[in-house]
């Protein structure tokens, strides 16, 4: 832990001094883009079609703009931000979705949606202990858009070595929505923003338009298994565990407070969930016909209702498990799995 | 030491005996699903208490029941053995690294069976995980002799080497599984359970596999008590006595590994038990060892059974792993035996 935090600090100090270097010379770049930008802002857009060529520019006249991160602090950009580093797969195809992909320098190796995440430097992710911040750096961003908590430390190092910073959370559909507010205003793309959560909160509503004349009183019981050994479910206060309502469903484990706890077989079998719903990993089985084989060979499983009935389903990792614009598809899937009859076409 | 009556000594276990029996009632009865003890009652003697009960009953809690009992009974076993024969009240059983390379094989197991981990034990399965972190063991354990055989160090240094080149090897493996922890964000609560050790999700299939290894190896541990007593007295006192304490030392330390390793691949690394359970029969029972392994696989079974009930119950539905429990409650109360009857520990 010491050492790790003795690693960091000369990392900071490294980087520090390679600023200072360059300080100067930085400063009067920024100086003299800035002047640009209020006299001919055209010239800097980016190749762009028409459309969103004319939203940047109108709305790139609205700089500076102050935007709330998710603490409720005022985050302040001078200019419309050109390098944008995007740490959080979710928020990165906010990104694209607002419109702002053609600012973006880089995200990291996780995001993998849109398709054009290829083009961009893919910055080496496993936690948020291994971001490298010289890599961060070199791209000379001019605003990196993080996640809230998990990315606290993070961010306080970045701050330190004047790199604005928006941090935002996203952890449930009202998280995705500010995502996209506090993400559209910053990029210079507000009424995009608006326009993305108004077209959310449609589609959610026609999803569950979709399934209302098939709920009745007793909603379907849903396991969410996140993972098996430990046995791992999504709580009710988590975006999987918030999607299940959405969807519909009763959660089984609607009485845990971690986000993700490890629950006891025990209670699963006794609270004997109608349906079973898990994330589909690339590597993983892409039959949910394979995994109610092998779920049905599994000590006190066979008798499980979900079992029983053949109701286990998979949902591709990325859509279920992502707090983003791709929500409604996830949302989709799960109100299909448990109200397959108000989908006749699958 | 006192010198004990062997006649008088044996009726001195019957309440080690009643102990574990009574854990063995209270493990059955409490669980994240209470079942009375007429229900209890029903379902093992055939009796329909419900379908539901007596797949909770005969499925999930009382395999985790046994097997928690054989893993204690196999930790307490193998740590007194390894005391005896490092004549070093220090000495538990992961001393020459058999918990960090089951570790190691099970962690690299699991990345590779990443996708599937939907059942890796299921009956009827080649248990890979099992298997993997039994290799693990076996091989970390087989390097760490190899090195101590290497070494020339004279006469009475083999045993230091042996702890010294175990601990380095520890050391090695276990950086080995947080590397590979920190590049696996995803798998950090697998693998982190496995460190912690837990008996979420495990069969009857286990104990198959685990149970007779412990039996054989503890058995023959406990036929070689004799032996094990003049081992502690020192090397010159036991080859006057004509032991050919080489091979009998490597005997039992091959059984305590052996042992260890069938533990360790089951429920995962759990501290404390083995190191303590000796201590405290010990200072029950003296040191003799044909009373003390008998009296330790007691102890150990029962704090065992208790510490991993508690971690079933103490939050349910949510659980807890159980290496945690037994390093919780285990301390004070050993702290407490060793304050109340300190003297005659070693």
């Amino acid at each position: 832990m010491k050492h790790q935090f003795e690693l960091k600090l000369i990392l900071l100090l490294l980087t520090l001094a390679w600023l200072v270097g360059c300080g100067t010379q930085e400063a009067g770049s920024v100086a003299s883009q800035t002047e640009q930008g209020a006299q001919a802002p055209a010239s800097e857009l980016p190749p762009a079609s028409e459309a969103t060529a004319v939203d940047v520019v109108a709305e790139a006249q609205s700089f500076p703009v102050t935007v709330k991160d998710y603490q409720g602090r005022d985050v302040t950009l001078a200019k419309q931000p050109r390098r944008i580093i995007s740490l959080l797969p979710s928020h990165t195809e906010t990104l694209f979705a607002l419109g702002a992909g053609e600012q973006m320098v880089g995200c990291t190796s996780l995001c993998n949606y849109p398709p054009e995440t290829e083009e961009l430097k893919q910055i080496a992710l496993a936690n948020p202990g291994s971001i490298s911040l010289e890599a961060l750096v070199e791209l000379q961003p001019d605003l990196i858009v993080t996640g809230g908590d998990y990315h606290r430390q993070l961010a306080a190092q970045l701050e330190t070595l004047k790199i604005p910073v928006l941090a935002l959370e996203s952890q449930s559909v009202a998280d995705i929505e500010k995502a996209m507010l506090g993400i559209g205003q910053a990029t210079g793309h507000s009424r995009q923003g608006q326009k993305l959560i108004a077209r959310l909160k449609d589609e959610i509503a026609g999803v569950q338009k979709q399934i209302k004349p098939f709920q009745k009183e007793e909603r379907p019981k849903v396991f969410y298994r996140v993972w098996d050994q430990p046995l791992m479910t999504a709580g009710p206060h988590s975006f999987i565990g918030e999607l299940i309502t959405l969807a519909g469903g009763e959660n089984v484990f609607a009485d845990v407070e971690p986000a993700y706890p490890q629950v006891s077989e025990e209670t699963l079998i006794l609270r004997n969930p109608e349906v079973i719903v898990m994330p589909r990993m690339k590597e993983g089985p892409a039959d949910a016909q394979q995994v109610l084989e092998k779920l049905r060979q599994r000590p006190g499983w066979s008798d499980m209702a979900a079992v029983k009935g053949g109701r286990v389903y998979l949902i591709e990792d990325d859509v279920i498990s992502r707090p983003g614009p791709r929500v409604v598809q996830g949302l989709q899937k799960l109100a299909q799995a448990l109200y397959p009859e108000a989908f006749p076409d699958p | 030491m006192r010198p004990t009556q062997p006649r008088f000594a044996v009726w001195r276990i019957l309440p080690f005996l009643g102990g574990l029996l009574l854990a063995l009632l209270v493990g059955i009865h409490f669980g994240a699903v209470q079942l009375s003890l007429s229900e209890i009652w029903q379902g093992l003697t055939g009796a329909a208490a419900g379908a539901q009960i007596e797949t909770i009953l005969w499925q999930i809690r009382l395999p985790r029941v046994v097997l928690a009992a054989c893993v204690g009974a196999g930790l307490a076993i193998a740590g007194a053995a390894f005391q005896g024969v490092f004549r070093n009240p220090l000495a538990d059983p992961f001393v020459i690294g058999a918990s960090s390379g089951a570790a190691l094989g099970a962690t690299l197991a699991l990345l590779c069976l990443a996708g599937s981990v939907t059942v890796i034990t299921s009956t009827g399965q080649v248990p890979w995980l099992i298997l993997a972190a039994f290799g693990g063991a076996m091989l970390i354990v087989g390097a760490v002799f190899v090195i101590a055989s290497l070494s020339n160090l004279g006469r009475s240094a083999p045993l230091l080497t042996l702890i010294l080149a175990g601990m380095a090897l520890s050391s090695f493996t276990g950086a080995l599984v947080s590397l590979i922890m920190f590049l696996n964000h995803e798998m950090l609560n697998t693998i982190f359970n496995w460190l912690l050790g837990s008996f979420s999700g495990r069969h009857w299939n286990e104990i198959a596999i685990a149970g007779p290894v412990i039996l054989v190896s503890g058995g023959l541990i406990w036929m070689l008590s004799r032996p094990l007593d003049l081992l502690s007295f020192g090397d010159e006192t036991a080859m006057s006595l004509g032991l050919p304490s080489g091979k009998v030392r490597l005997l039992i330390l091959a059984a305590a590994t052996l042992c260890t390793a069938a533990c360790v691949s089951v429920s995962g690394v759990i501290g404390f038990l083995g190191l303590m359970a000796p201590h405290m029969t010990r200072i029950l029972l003296g040191p003799r060892h044909g009373l003390l392994i008998p009296g330790s696989a007691l102890l150990g079974a029962t704090l065992l059974v208790i510490a991993d009930t508690l971690a079933r119950t103490v939050i349910a539905p949510t659980e807890i792993p159980v290496g945690v429990v037994t390093a919780l409650m285990g301390c004070p109360f050993f702290l407490f035996l060793l304050i109340s009857r300190g003297r005659q520990s070693m």
